[in-house]
């Protein structure tokens, strides 16, 4: 059965782009998020394998959305997607539970190498 | 990695970042205190910022970032909201807008040199401010006294969503009552008959009450255009008042929030192209100063929102020799009616002007406010006349929580297309204007019309072969395309439950409903078939 994933992002674009990447690298989409408050509550009702989460997004932000779910799943699989220029808060949300990032502007290549290596 | 498949979405959803920090860019300007509308505008820039980095689209990449780094020191609070700062991310958002197209088509876009430069300069001069207590915010309005000598009564303050929650209850209970009526239609009773009626009324009675309850005035709508339209003439070199009527009358908050957009839009392009300059109004003896005028009236179940100028009027030449260069008109037809003008002036992408002003002429836009106006379930009219004015109609429903649908039937299940995407339901061959071939080629009122058959799409199974077959026209915005079905089944008021689709379901199913007679329906989103 494929591996499962939740992409969390504000912007339709990325949110197609990076489901793209991952459908054709053999993953199912099975649900999106574009707030923070979304991404956790989707989470809980989806169970996805993988998250990708953007830093960046309305009511609730990316960071707040990963401490919410690393609190009741420990385990959960996140991905952080950023922008140049965020490193502090890509430490911030690897402190809050993130395993990995990805920088955008994306390299396919590199998305999956960090997806491979979260759920290897 | 294949990028140009992204570009039609990377356009449709940069062109939605920028309304969206537009619309933030006048909340701000109108109070520079408020910390909000910084929040977002940061977020639309961002969010433009990575698409285009992604895209590879460097001059929009680097615009967006520098007018993310102003933002973060007004964040920081080392910058206010000044006329400045607000003036400089008014005139980035124009450039990225003229930028966006070029961009996706490879082709150079304006030159950024300039304005990138002063976005640098202004950040640059942040001063870090010094640590301590929190500047004191102004309390919110609703904090305010109440004002009982206005209202005459008491208000109380109630979150919008729980609003909607008992709307969305009062709804279902208006479809439960349609169901009772059908079994009670069934089984002759008097007494339960009366008994039915009673709670029919009841329930009527009910839903009006919550509906009335979740209405605002269009004031929270009207109240900041006055600033919006002196600004704009300011900017063109033109005096313009704005005046407001009917300023009681009250909207759903939901059509409200939605009608924002297109009503800038209009008044934007009443300023720019409507309203002759203060010299040439003095020569035509005409006041110097151009006067728009914005009113609200309740029609029953809608609202009517005109808004007039004074100005020249749509130049119906003008527009006939753009429709035929744009080769959609007969250079030899007969004068455009003021429908046609609308049609053509909302055909996305077509201008009259041929250089381009800050304010407008880049040909977006009309089609965005028809659409607009149209999904909500409501229509734009035009009326214009040379020398007078122009005056823009928008009619809609004051609510949109109950939806008029038009039942079908196809591959044995019923399925429910919102009326106002319905232009025409019509069976196809005994009409000679509507023809269906065997190979399925359809065409109305001698256009080819692209065609669906509901069934095969439903079922996935052949269609019910015959060239006479229900066929419903559709329209919507600039597009139309026709769907085959087996039987029409009439309209009915319905309660649409919008739902996430599993991703079992197809694309086009953008929501269900519960029939009169209890079974569930589909709502179809006819246009994601085409």
């Amino acid at each position: 059965m494929a591996q499962t994933v939740l992409v969390c992002d504000d912007a339709m674009f990325m949110r197609t782009m990076i489901g793209d990447i991952l459908t054709q690298a053999g993953f199912e989409v099975v649900g999106e998020a574009e707030t923070g408050d979304q991404a956790v509550a989707k989470y809980r009702q989806l169970k996805p394998d993988l998250v990708t989460m953007d830093i960046v997004m309305p009511s609730m932000g990316g960071i707040e959305a990963v401490r919410a779910i690393c609190k009741d799943s420990p385990d959960a699989k996140i991905l952080m997607c950023s922008a140049m220029g965020q490193q502090a808060l890509v430490v911030e949300a690897i402190q809050a539970g993130a395993k990995d990032f990805v920088v955008k502007p994306f390299q396919p290549s590199r998305v999956l190498e960090a997806v491979q290596r979260l759920l290897g | 990695m294949d990028l140009s498949r992204y570009t039609a979405l990377f356009l449709a959803d940069g062109r939605d970042h920028l309304k969206r920090a537009t619309a933030h860019l006048l909340e701000w300007e109108e109070h520079p205190e408020r910390l909000l509308p910084v929040d977002g505008l940061f977020r639309a820039f961002h969010s433009l910022k990575s698409s285009a980095a992604t895209m590879g689209y460097v001059d929009i990449a680097a615009l967006t970032h520098l007018a993310e780094s102003l933002l973060e020191a007004v964040r920081r609070r080392e910058l206010t909201g000044s006329k400045a700062v607000v003036g400089l991310l008014f005139e980035t958002v124009d450039a990225l807008d003229r930028g966006l197209e070029p961009a996706t088509r490879g082709e150079p876009g304006p030159d950024i040199r300039a304005l990138a430069g002063a976005l640098e300069r202004l950040a640059s001069t942040a001063a870090p401010s010094a640590p301590g207590p929190v500047v004191a915010v102004k309390p919110a309005p609703a904090e305010r006294k109440p004002t009982p000598e206005r209202t005459g009564m008491r208000a109380v303050r109630v979150d919008p969503a729980r609003l909607d929650e008992l709307l969305q209850q009062a709804g279902e209970l208006v479809v439960a009552r349609n169901r009772l009526g059908t079994v009670v239609a069934r089984r002759p009773d008097p007494e339960l008959e009366s008994a039915a009626g009673q709670l029919d009324s009841l329930i009527r009675a009910l839903h009006g009450g919550v509906l009335r309850a979740r209405l605002a005035p269009i004031t929270e709508l009207f109240g900041r255009f006055p600033r919006i339209v002196r600004d704009l003439g300011a900017t063109l070199g033109k005096t313009a008042r704005l005046e407001l009527r009917g300023e009681g009358i009250e909207l759903d908050r939901t059509v409200l929030e939605e009608l924002v957009d297109p009503l800038i839009h209009l008044l934007r392009n009443a300023v720019d192209h409507g309203l002759e300059s203060a010299e040439e109004r003095t020569s035509l003896g005409k006041p110097a100063e151009g006067r728009l005028i914005l009113s609200a009236e309740r029609r029953r179940d809608w609202i009517a929102i005109r808004l007039a100028d004074d100005g020249r009027g749509v130049d119906r030449d003008g527009v006939r020799r753009r429709a035929v260069e744009y080769g959609l008109v007969e250079p030899a037809g007969a004068e455009l009616s003021d429908d046609d003008l609308l049609a053509l002036l909302a055909k996305p992408s077509f201008t009259v002007r041929r250089e381009v002003t800050a304010v407008s002429g880049r040909g977006v836009g009309m089609d965005a406010v028809v659409s607009k106006v149209r999904s909500l379930g409501g229509r734009v009219t035009l009326q214009t006349t040379r020398g007078q004015g122009t005056t823009f109609e928008l009619t809609v429903p004051l609510t949109t929580a109950i939806q008029r649908v038009l039942l079908v039937g196809a591959g044995g299940g019923r399925y429910a297309i919102p009326s106002r995407l319905v232009r025409e339901a019509t069976v196809a061959g005994r009409r000679s204007d509507a023809v269906l071939e065997t190979d399925g080629r359809f065409t109305f009122q001698g256009r080819p019309v692209p065609l669906v058959d509901l069934t095969t799409a439903a079922t996935g199974g052949p269609s019910p072969s015959g060239r006479r077959r229900p066929v419903l026209y559709l329209e919507w915005g600039a597009s139309d395309g026709a769907l085959a079905v087996d039987t029409l089944l009439g309209q009915h008021d319905v309660l649409v439950e919008r739902f996430e689709a599993p991703r079992t379901l197809p694309a086009w199913v953008s929501g269900a409903t519960i029939l009169a007679d209890g079974a569930p329906a589909f709502v179809l989103d006819p246009t994601a078939l085409f």
